[in-house]
């Protein structure tokens, strides 16, 4: 099956062409910019290119995988809006990817928890953690000391990735935890293909951006609490 | 550190942001606080003047459009209204964020957006005294 992946996310843009079957990769092309121009300069013509240089139309992918968030918010909307009209056109499905779970499927032959954190500012953390790739929490805003606590109760050796890997680290002093290297550490369209040749397949209509913005993190754990109270 | 200073007239409020201009980094962050009418967006002219003088004409309150952009050969200044932002989901959905590290983010009616002001941020609050003085509060730099 070929795939097209995107991430828009966060400043990295990323497109993949690649061939998976049966969660193998078979043939890929990725480029990745990170450069003064916005997504919505360099996107289209990074689709394009990739296409080319894979050497097929548009009309040979038969699903397309996009980061729908967390992340910028300009960012997400620009990743996801072109994703559903390049999918418009002939109907293709799509898979709507956590940018976190593409961020922890790079590492997940690491035999720990991954954490992804990206950057949220005021102090917060888009996080969630994996274990060779199976999902351990649920994509969620948190300060860094809420991070540290869950790692803690779990214990275990932790590798930690995402454009605010380094800040968390600053922040936290879990000793038994390593920074994830600078080449894997940040959105990869690479991964968002794995991650969206075996997840759901939806409507490009169904397709839609996961803010994860503050008062929906925060509603959800007044909820939760209220819940636990009961 | 707060050091408080009287400016007499509007020129000396612009002035008084040229001068601070001088030592902004390119990816400053200044907080402005202050009432309708305060100097706020007379002070913004004062740091436009000195860092990009050919956008000095375009500076005024984007109270509308919530950012005007004003873009040097080697700075830009973003320059925003914080006026109608009521909360952060808000601020969020107009991209804010995204603004951060490009360039000099400059906030009108920052008492709006109290808990998105980076620690390492320049606060200005203006304050006037009569007609045309202003009593100015910095905070987060020295000039």
């Amino acid at each position: 099956m070929i795939i097209l992946g995107v991430d828009t996310t966060a400043v990295i843009g990323s497109v993949a062409v690649c061939e998976i079957e049966d969660n193998e990769l078979k043939s890929h092309v990725v480029f990745t910019v990170k450069n003064k121009l916005t997504h919505s300069e360099t996107l289209l013509p990074m689709i394009d290119g990739a296409l080319k240089a894979y050497g097929i139309g548009i009309d040979k992918v038969d699903k397309f995988a996009v980061s729908v968030g967390p992340g910028s918010f300009t960012g997400v909307r620009i990743g996801v809006s072109t994703v559903k009209g390049l999918a418009t056109k002939d109907d293709k499905p799509c898979a709507a990817v956590s940018t976190l779970e593409a961020l922890c499927n790079g590492h997940k032959d690491f035999d720990g928890v991954i954490c992804a954190v990206m950057d949220a500012r005021r102090g917060q953390f888009y996080t969630a953690l994996f274990k060779k790739g199976i999902r351990l929490t649920k994509d969620d805003l948190l300060p860094a000391g809420e991070i540290e606590r869950m790692l803690r109760e779990r214990g275990e050796k932790v590798i930690v990735c995402g454009d605010g890997a380094e800040l968390f680290a600053s922040l936290c002093g879990y000793e038994n935890m390593i920074l994830s290297p600078e080449e894997s550490r940040y959105q990869n369209a690479l991964s968002v293909a794995l991650v969206g040749a075996r997840i759901e397949e939806i409507k490009h209509t169904e397709l839609l951006p996961c803010y994860l913005r503050a008062s929906q993190a925060e509603r959800e754990r007044k909820e939760r609490e209220s819940e636990k109270k009961q | 550190m707060e050091k408080i200073y009287i400016t007499e007239n509007a020129r000396e409020t612009e002035l008084f942001g040229s001068k601070l201009a001088e030592k902004l980094k390119k990816d400053s962050f200044v907080a402005l606080f202050g009432d309708m009418g305060a100097g706020k967006t007379v002070f913004v002219r004062g740091v436009v003047e000195k860092l990009i003088p050919d956008a000095v004409k375009l500076v005024h309150s984007p109270t509308f459009a919530l950012v005007n952009e004003y873009i040097g050969d080697d700075v830009k200044i973003y320059h925003f209204d914080m006026y109608r932002i009521s909360d952060e989901d808000e601020l969020y959905a107009i991209g804010f964020d995204d603004y951060f590290g490009n360039g000099i983010i400059i906030t009108e009616w920052s008492e709006n957006i109290p808990d998105s002001i980076p620690s390492d941020a320049v606060r200005v609050s203006i304050r006037p005294l009569d007609e045309n003085r202003r009593e100015i509060t910095l905070r987060g730099l020295e000039i």
